[in-house]
Order: C-alpha cells, then structure tokens, then sequence
C-alpha cells in the first residue's frame, strides 16, 4: 500500500500593508505594527465616505522584482505584487531560478518537474483595478477633449491599454505566474472574495495530497485600489468599515467591544511553496510547517453577512479538524477571521468557544495588516506558517476590552503549539479552514 | 516615460530624426528584450528581430508611451524596417507640432 502523500511548506513571501517583504511583515507583526492612514484626499471629491481610513500598500519595487517594459505597462498591480510574494516564496525555498526565456521574461525552477507544478491563486476582485482605468478613459476622454481646456474633468489615463482584457481577467495572476515559472500543472483561481486565499492554499494541499502535482505555489493577490475610490466606497457604503477615532491608529480592533468595522487594505499578497514531503526532504529543504487539513462549507444565508447561528462556520471547523485526524483539543493556535465587524466578529468567537473552548490562543492578523480579501487568507496562512516554526505568535492589536472569554493573544510571546488553525468566512457566505502542524 | 509630444530638449521645434531614431532603437529593444545595439534602423521587424503580431502589438503601445499622441497599430501595415517606424514616428510629431 502506497503511503499516504503529506504536503509541506518550504518558502513563503509576502507583500502586504505593514510588509514589503515577508521578513519585514513578519516582524512588524511580531511588533504589533499595523498600517492605518487616511484614504486619498480627492477620494472626498466623489462621495460622501462614511470611512476615512485604509491600510496603503508600500511602493513595489519594480526593478527589484525584475520585470521589464511590458510587464509594467501590461500588467495589473494585482498581477505584479503577486508576483513579488510568489517569487520571495520560491527563493526562501532555496529553489534557483534559470531563465529560460528573456523575451518572455520567464524562468524554470531548477530540479522541479514542471508538469508536476501547479499555480492556485486566490482574488476577489482580479484586476478591477485596470478595469476602471481603462473605463476612465473610455467614457471621458473623447467628452473632455470636445469639452475644451476650460472644462474640468477628472483626470484619467491617457490611452486605451490594449490589453487591458488580460489585465482584468481574476485568473491574470494565476497565469502570469504559470508563465514567470514555467509551471505546467493545474493553474487555477479561486474567486471566493475574504476566503479565497485559503481555498486556493486547500485546494493546492489537496492536489499535492491527492497525486496531482508534486508541488505548488499557493496563496492569494488583491489589489483594491482605484483613481477615484470607487471600490473603498463600495465597502463603505455597504457599511462593512471601520469607523475614524480620536486616534486613527487605534480604529482597527477586532474582537474588541468598541470595534466599528474592518480596515480595507489597499491590498496584499501572499504566497507559499507546498511540497509533497518526501521530495522537500529529499532536497534538503527546511520545513517551515505541514498542512494536514482544508474543508469548506457554505452558509447559504446572505451576501453580505455571516449567518448568525454560525452552524456552518463550526461545521467547516470540525471537518478541518476531520481531514486532519485530530481532536479540537489538539488545536493551540487559531489565526481568526477576525476582520472587527460587529456580526463576523460575536459570530466567530461564539464559534471558536463552541468548538474549541477558552483555553486555545486566538488573534487576528487583519488587525495589523487591514482586510486585503482575496489576499488575507494566505497572509494569514503564512503567519501560521511562521508561528508554527518559530514557536511564537503576534499580539491581536488594540484588544482593550474582549468581547469574548477566549485567551487572545496580547502580546508577542513564545507559545508552545504543535496544531494552528486559519479560517477565513467570505461575503457570499463561503467558509473554509486550514490546519497545520509543527514539523519534526 | 511621457506623454508629451514635445520632448523638453527641443523646446518645441520639430525634433530631429536621429533623437527619434535613437529613442526608438532604445523602445524596440526594451519590448523585444534585445541586447542594447541589436536593433538599426535598417533591422527588418519581423524578419530579423523576429516580432510577431502581439510584439507589434507591445511596440505600438510603448511607442504611445514613449511619444504620446495617437500612435495606433493600423499604422504599422506594410512598415518592414525600424526606419520606417522612425519616419513614421517624425511624421507624427511634426504634425503635432504644425497643428
């Protein structure tokens, strides 16, 4: 009888609100340093925005990452940081990268059979971001040269990008990153809004567990950000953000009784390297952590809202926990939702009493990094990563007063655990949970 | 990168073919990823620099950038050698600057 494939994680990238990089992300979290500024100015110029504050990215480095004239011009920001994140995410694997093809920009991963590696990418919005810019330019770019110099219009690019089709496709990062590394394997995208991070990062763990590749890049990319705020208002206006305080700094609190809503991110990315194990220690590489369980439910209740009863958020718990092959009691370590909504976060710490009792550690990243969507759950799986391998954890920020009786973590502290959980629930109703475990 | 017909050095004069020339040499090897000094004005676009429809495509955009104005891929049509693109390029701007 064959034995039974287990995945590791052997690299991880990030590029996120408080992080160029996955070392910087990584000990700004430990620092407890988040990322809380004002939105654009001129944002005000075009709604009346009940939120005033977001979680801006850093620049990317363009040279940094490598890419040459085409890229930048047609390419979505969304496409590029992804990139950023996957490559540092290959790189700490101790994989090298051969180019292959310069015109093309494109690399093959040394000692990797590229027909045996996958590209499973989360996002919730793709490149909407390219879309909007280009829809700029298409309805007021004829109108304002017929209006003359003297009328004011907004300003907007000044060309038609002739390939703004595959700028604004969701599956534009998953496939620029089958090309950048010349994977042949499964490449797919899951557009599951706030959870599709970790599904992509599940469903990856599963095509490795199951035979179909030998190795993958998972994890998600999201890019929120428009000239004219036309998505922050869409957040805002469904009433999903956090509210301004006589210190902006401290507005982004979940599970705290004075949270006011979420901190959108102007984006974010996160990327993992998964091995089938057998190889990942065949070549030497160090295991940050193993996944050893993923399931999904659906709420089946409301678009906007999780269910109040939260019977599917502890289904998709206990049926992580299943796949797993262990008991909840066997969990130390949960990276929470978390996103400091009113309903997501009572719902989410009921569940986690429910299911796992006060004794289990529980934070939320979000509070330090903003709600990056797509990208959230894989920035979140990489801390579990993190935590798991390091043996330590960061403090859920601003939690003044709990909500709950559940033993958040407060401060960056050692913390013994072998099992961590990450769980994402999506507008839509879209649930999904990941477990890992300490490896050696 | 600019989007402004006249370029600053001159001064709004119709520009010189040969800093046309040289600033469409320097685009043509950044799209098609060439060694710098591989592309001449005589190189043939999809004989010897080996371009297809979609490195047109890239070039035409670059050029838009790179020149600003109208610069449009339906112009390219019987266009064979980089000194094509460059009068076409000198045509553009100097009508720019006459209108």
């Amino acid at each position: 009888m064959q034995a039974e494939r287990r995945v590791v994680i052997t690299g991880a990238g990030a590029f996120c609100a408080n992080g160029e990089d996955v070392d910087a992300f990584w000990q700004n979290c430990l620092a407890g340093k988040g990322a809380v500024e004002r939105v654009p100015d001129h944002w005000h110029d075009y709604a009346d925005l009940r939120s005033t504050l977001w979680a801006p990215l850093p620049e990317l480095d363009l040279d940094r990452l490598g890419a040459n004239r085409n890229e930048r011009s047609q390419r979505d920001p969304v496409v590029l940081i992804g990139e950023w994140a996957a490559r540092q995410a290959l790189e700490r694997a101790g994989h090298e990268l051969v180019m292959t093809d310069r015109r093309a920009n494109a690399f093959a991963v040394a000692g990797i059979d590229a027909e045996r590696a996958g590209v499973f990418v989360g996002t919730g919005i793709g490149g909407a971001h390219s879309f909007l810019g280009n829809f700029s330019h298409h309805i007021l770019h004829r109108a304002s040269r017929r209006a003359g110099q003297e009328a004011r219009f907004p300003a907007h690019p000044d060309r038609f990008n002739p390939f703004v089709v595959s700028m604004m496709m969701p599956n534009a990062t998953a496939a620029h990153l089958g090309q950048k590394f010349t994977f042949h394997g499964p490449n797919l995208t899951a557009s599951i809004a706030c959870a599709a991070g970790t599904v992509a990062i599940g469903q990856a763990y599963r095509s490795i567990r199951g035979g179909e590749v030998d190795a993958a890049l998972a994890g998600g990319s999201e890019y929120l950000s428009d000239d004219y705020g036309a998505i922050f208002h869409g957040f805002d206006t469904a009433r999903t953000l956090v509210q301004d305080c006589a210190v902006p700094a401290t507005a982004n609190r979940p599970f705290d009784e004075k949270r006011s809503g979420f901190l959108l991110a102007q984006g974010g990315a996160g990327f993992l390297w998964l091995e089938e194990r057998e190889a990942a220690l065949g070549r030497g590489a160090t295991v940050l952590a193993e996944v050893v369980g993923f399931a999904q439910t659906f709420d089946a209740h409301n678009m906007m809202s999780i269910a109040p009863d939260g019977r599917q958020v502890e289904r998709v718990l206990r049926a992580a926990l299943d796949d797993a092959g262990v008991s909840a009691a066997a969990i130390e370590y949960i990276n929470a939702h978390g996103t400091g909504t009113r309903v997501n976060d009572a719902v989410e710490s009921e569940v986690i009493a429910r299911v796992f009792g006060p004794r289990v550690r529980v934070n939320s990243t979000k509070g330090l990094t903003g709600h990056s969507i797509g990208a959230s759950g894989a920035l979140e799986a990489v801390v579990c990563a993190l935590s798991l391998f390091h043996q330590r954890t960061h403090p859920c920020p601003n939690l003044r007063d709990p909500i709950a009786d559940l033993a958040f973590v407060t401060s960056s502290e050692p913390l013994e655990m072998t099992h961590a959980i990450s769980q994402s629930f999506a507008f839509g109703g879209h649930n999904a949970a990941l477990v890992f475990r300490r490896h050696g | 990168m600019t989007t402004d017909l006249r370029p600053e050095e001159n001064n709004g004069e119709i520009p010189p073919a040969r800093g046309i020339t040289s600033r469409v040499l320097t685009v043509v090897e950044e799209v098609l990823s060439l060694d710098a000094g591989t592309a001449r004005p005589d190189s043939t676009i999809l004989g010897e620099l080996g371009a297809d429809s979609l490195d047109m495509l890239s070039l035409f955009t670059a050029l838009q950038q790179e020149f600003g104005g109208t610069v449009s891929l339906d112009d390219a049509q019987g266009m064979e050698t980089l000194q094509d693109v460059v009068d076409y390029i000198t045509r553009l701007q100097a009508a720019a600057d006459a209108g």
